[in-house]
């Protein structure tokens, strides 16, 4: 398998509680990978790790056999990892045009590295244009992000996830809030992106959603791997199926 | 329970009484003043050089190495105030309010309180003055400023001296000089056609108490003077603490269309940048569409060149002013300025304090002044003694000789103030002169100078 | 009415140079969150520098008012990189007591090596003339050249907040510091500049004082002051509400002085504060409910 991002043993204690425990696990390229587990079982905790917003006590990311866990979290945006947040983290002055441009300022690291999802060609005004068409966002190209649906507003955000060019993107809870036609919405462009060689790990506890979306899954719970594997694997694991009932009552 | 409280409360008691004690048996044998000056921050320059004119005062006195003498004659033996055939040594202790009154009220206390003082010098200002007042008046401690320049120093007060002029006093000397006749002017050298026509005058200050009183005195002294001039206190402009653009004060003078502006102003930077501003407005004194009158800063030498540094020439000979000091002394008196300033600026003169100028001059008078007197009465207790033998005497000082106190007219009464004389002065040539124009006798009347209380 | 527009002349280079003063203090709270007090003695010291430069080596005015703005953009990245850095992570109240700090520590500095009794004027161009509009309305050619000064500065300032990567990146920082470092914006950086050019305001802020009124260790206590107000009247943050504060302030200031009483000027900042207070708490400019 050719991993794009390889975590390694990644830990992180805060006080007394450990949040994360010694989580290993590989995203291959190209892949759109899930990682579940019930609510507070250390998902963004995990994500905050891998793209350097808190530090790890102990473990390794490497993107594209390079090491994250060493970099400045700027810096880790600007080799290819881009995030969305649970909440709208939109430039809340800025247009949802200016928001993709201010983004595409330092990001681009993987402009050329032969990805072809939208808003990587051409110049500024370009990319903007395209992913805006892309995501339907052209009537709203001048509203602030207070003016926005929540569709859109979500949309807003993947796109300046993606006006970074990143070589992988991570949804946090990316369908927070969605009916299902939504959230498939969302879902079909992705794929789109999928397509044009991003690689994406999503993050939710929507077990349901997840286990259509997904080509491989991984389970965290208390902070720990609890599963991985197929959607089918994981719907089978009887660990999982424990988790998610004592969960979900 | 009850128990424990009254054991407390005598245990307090034995302490009160104790320290009290301590208090009366060390003041028998060491006579304790002290003061409070501001000796830090942005004005420092104006408590620096007075606390170190009464410190060198009181080493002098301990050395008996006095440059200035009292009438009647007092000894200055060394070792201290000669009472009796006893030597008392002088304590004194400064310190320093940073420009703040609370700092001042609490040094005042502490000076009072812990340190035994039986005279206070200062505070300098006016808000911490008033209120130092009420502190110290009840106790009968002296209260003596030799640059505060306000009659909060005396009015009204029995223990209170004022070692300099006050505001008021000042600018009657002032309006007496533009009030004078053409032949006056004439005799002392002065164009007589100086002040022909000119009826409108104008008054720009900093807004605080020194200047309200400056704006009031500068009215009684025009009405004094024949009311020559149309002036009015409610159309005196004052501007703020920190104002950098001068330019609508200015503008509100130059509205009143005046033919003499007085400046009362001592912020150097300040004042410069008022009278650059009058220039650019019309307010001319170097064409002499306007008679520019200022206080004693004015008048310094230094601040005539330091005009001239930013291209203001004071030379026009519509600029005047008044020194409390006559530049042209006396053989005596030039004397022992010389051997002052010498001993002044070895000690001084390299630090922070800097070297002499005459408000120093001033200060150290009335530090040996105010000791003689306590020698005089032969008492370091009795404050009702002290003031009276004080101001029974005069001093030949560094000002000039023979100041003395002012008394009062209506009952006859020495009070506090300084008996002040005030020499107009103007320049030439880039250099400050005395006129040979004098005032004193004409300038001590009105409630400002002698009343009981300050008028409102 | 010749007095008035004669007021509002005055009362315009007066805002002016108190909004050039306050965009220094608005930029740095836009991006950074914090009220640096120490921006009064960067005024000041901007006023030195400019004095040093052009009358005591005696070079042109220009000379010395670009060196002002470096010197005090450069006191500014030291201060960001010390006291603000390290004080980070502390509340607002403790990075505001350690400005003032720096502001006492800077001003007794200043006292004690230039003291308070001399004359230090700097020649500015245009000090000399005067332009006439009619009988009575003067301007002063050295009011003209700040008033054209400072529209450069604005001009300049627009051009980078609103028209450059640069600009965009500090505006995006201004908004959300860590969704910023999310799009590869480098914080620390964008705070050096923030606080440079924040610091360079200053130091022009000094530079023109000093060319109009002479130099003094005092003289940034007003603009300070005033500064405060304006970027609390404008809006916290907004470069657009400073400048149009600064202007109202400016002129209400003067118009204040003349017509109603010259003891009331000081009256005016803080009437307005209070109004601004009670009427628009987010200033003129601001977004209600923005957080500040």
């Amino acid at each position: 398998m050719d991993a794009i991002l390889q975590i390694e043993n990644l830990s992180k204690r805060f006080g007394g509680v450990e949040a994360v425990k010694a989580v290993s696990f590989d995203v291959p390229r190209g892949g759109l990978v899930g990682l579940i587990g019930p609510n507070g079982a250390g998902k963004t905790t995990f994500v905050n790790l891998v793209t350097k917003h808190d530090s790890p006590d102990t473990g390794t990311v490497m993107l594209d056999a390079k090491p994250m866990h060493n970099l400045p979290s700027f810096k880790v945006a600007r080799a290819g990892l881009a995030r969305t947040y649970q909440k709208n983290r939109l430039f809340f002055e800025e247009s949802v045009a200016e928001n993709l441009r201010t983004a595409m300022i330092w990001g681009g690291a993987a402009k050329h590295e032969g990805l072809r999802y939208p808003g990587l060609q051409g110049r500024e005004e370009e990319r903007t244009k395209e992913l805006l068409d892309f995501f339907a966002l052209t009537p709203q190209r001048d509203s602030l992000p207070s003016g926005l649906s929540h569709l859109h507003r979500r949309r807003a955000e993947v796109a300046q996830a993606l006006a970074l060019a990143p070589k992988l993107l991570m949804l946090d809870e990316p369908f927070a809030g969605f009916s299902r036609d939504e959230a498939f919405d969302l879902i079909e462009h992705l794929r789109a992106c999928q397509k044009g060689g991003l690689t994406m790990l999503l993050i939710d506890h929507n077990m349901e959603v997840m286990m259509e979306v997904c080509e491989y899954l991984y389970v965290m719970h208390h902070g720990a791997l609890l599963a991985a594997g197929t959607p089918n694997e994981v719907r089978a694991n009887q660990d999982v199926i424990n988790v998610y009932l004592g969960a979900e009552t | 329970m009850r128990f424990t409280l009254g054991k407390a409360l005598v245990g307090a008691a034995l302490a009160i009484g104790l320290a009290a004690g301590t208090t009366t048996a060390q003041a028998e044998d060491t006579y304790k003043f002290g003061g409070v000056f501001t000796l830090s921050g942005p004005a420092s320059f104006l408590g620096l050089f007075e606390e170190a004119a009464v410190r060198l005062a009181v080493e002098q006195f301990m050395k008996g190495d006095c440059i200035v003498e009292a009438i009647p004659a007092q000894p200055c033996e060394g070792g201290g105030l000669k009472i009796g055939d006893k030597k008392i040594p002088i304590e004194w202790k400064a310190y320093d309010d940073v420009s703040e009154d609370k700092k001042s009220i609490d040094a005042v206390t502490r000076l009072v309180e812990q340190d035994g003082a039986r005279a206070i010098w200062g505070p300098r200002m006016n808000s911490a003055l008033l209120s130092a007042s009420t502190i110290l008046d009840p106790q009968k401690i002296i209260s003596i400023c030799a640059i505060c320049s306000s009659p909060a120093m005396t009015v009204g007060r029995k223990y209170g001296h004022d070692i300099t002029d006050t505001g008021v006093i000042e600018k009657h000397a002032i309006a007496a000089f533009i009030s004078e006749s053409p032949d006056k002017l004439k005799e002392h050298g002065i164009d007589p056609k100086l002040f022909e026509g000119r009826k409108k005058a104008a008054f720009i200050g900093r807004n605080e108490l020194y200047t309200v009183h400056g704006s009031i005195g500068f009215q009684e002294g025009i009405e004094k003077g024949g009311k020559k001039y149309a002036y009015s206190h409610d159309d005196a402009v004052f501007y703020p603490f920190g104002t950098t653009d001068f330019a609508p004060y200015v503008a509100k003078i130059a509205e009143q269309k005046p033919d003499i502006v007085m400046m009362d102003a001592y912020i150097i930077p300040d004042m410069l940048a008022i009278m650059a501003e009058m220039k650019k407005q019309g307010l001319d004194f170097e064409t002499g569409k306007v008679v520019l009158l200022g206080n004693d800063v004015l008048m310094l030498q230094y601040f005539v060149d330091e005009a001239k540094k930013v291209n203001i020439s004071m030379s026009s000979g519509y600029v005047w002013g008044w020194q409390e000091h006559n530049p042209a002394q006396d053989p005596a008196t030039l004397a022992r300025v010389e051997k002052y300033v010498k001993i002044y600026n070895e000690k001084y003169g390299k630090t922070e304090v800097g070297t002499s100028s005459p408000f120093d001059r001033g200060a150290y008078d009335a530090g040996m002044w105010f000791l003689y007197g306590v020698q005089a009465a032969g008492t370091i207790t009795d404050n009702d003694a002290i003031v009276k033998a004080w101001r029974g005497l005069k001093i030949n000082g560094l000002r000039g000789p023979e100041n003395g106190f002012f008394v009062r007219p209506d009952n006859g009464e020495t009070t506090g103030q300084l008996f002040a004389s005030e020499f107009i002065i103007g320049v030439k040539d880039d250099k400050v002169f005395y006129t040979g124009i004098k005032y004193r006798d004409e300038l001590f009347y009105g409630a400002y100078v002698y009343g009981d209380k300050l008028p409102k | 009415m010749t007095a008035f527009v004669q007021q509002l002349i005055y009362g315009t280079s007066y805002g002016m140079n108190l909004a050039v003063a306050a965009a220094g203090l608005a930029l740095i709270f836009g991006v950074y969150r914090v009220i640096n007090l120490a921006h009064g003695q960067l005024i000041m010291l901007g006023g030195f520098a400019t004095y040093v430069v052009t009358t005591q080596i005696g070079t042109h005015f220009f000379v010395g008012f670009f060196a002002a703005m470096a010197v005090m953009g450069l006191l500014g990245i030291a201060l960001e990189s010390t006291i603000f850095r390290i004080l980070q992570a502390r509340p607002a109240t403790d990075q505001l007591l350690a400005s003032l700090g720096v502001y006492m520590i800077l001003g007794t500095v200043a006292l004690r090596i230039w003291g308070d009794f001399e004359a230090r004027p700097v020649n500015m161009p245009g000090e000399a003339w005067a332009l006439h509009l009619g009988e009575d309305i003067r301007i002063d050619g050295a009011r003209i050249v700040t008033i054209a000064i400072t529209l450069a500065l604005f001009i300049g300032l627009y051009f980078v907040v609103y028209r450059t990567h640069l600009g965009r990146t500090m505006r995006a920082t201004a908004q959300g510091g860590e969704t910023a470092e999310l799009m590869g914006i480098r914080k620390r950086r964008v705070a050096a500049l923030v606080f440079f050019i924040g610091g360079a305001l200053g130091g022009s802020a000094g530079a023109m004082l000093g060319g109009l009124f002479n130099v003094r260790p005092d003289m940034g206590f007003q603009p300070l002051l005033m500064a405060l107000i304006i970027i609390i009247f404008g809006g916290m943050g907004s470069l657009g509400g400073a400048i149009i504060a600064g202007l109202i302030l400016g002129i209400l200031y003067n118009l204040t002085v003349y017509y109603v009483g010259s003891k009331l000027g000081d009256l005016v900042p803080f009437g307005v504060l209070l109004i601004v207070l009670m009427v628009r708490p987010q200033g003129l400019f601001g977004l209600p409910g923005r957080r500040a």
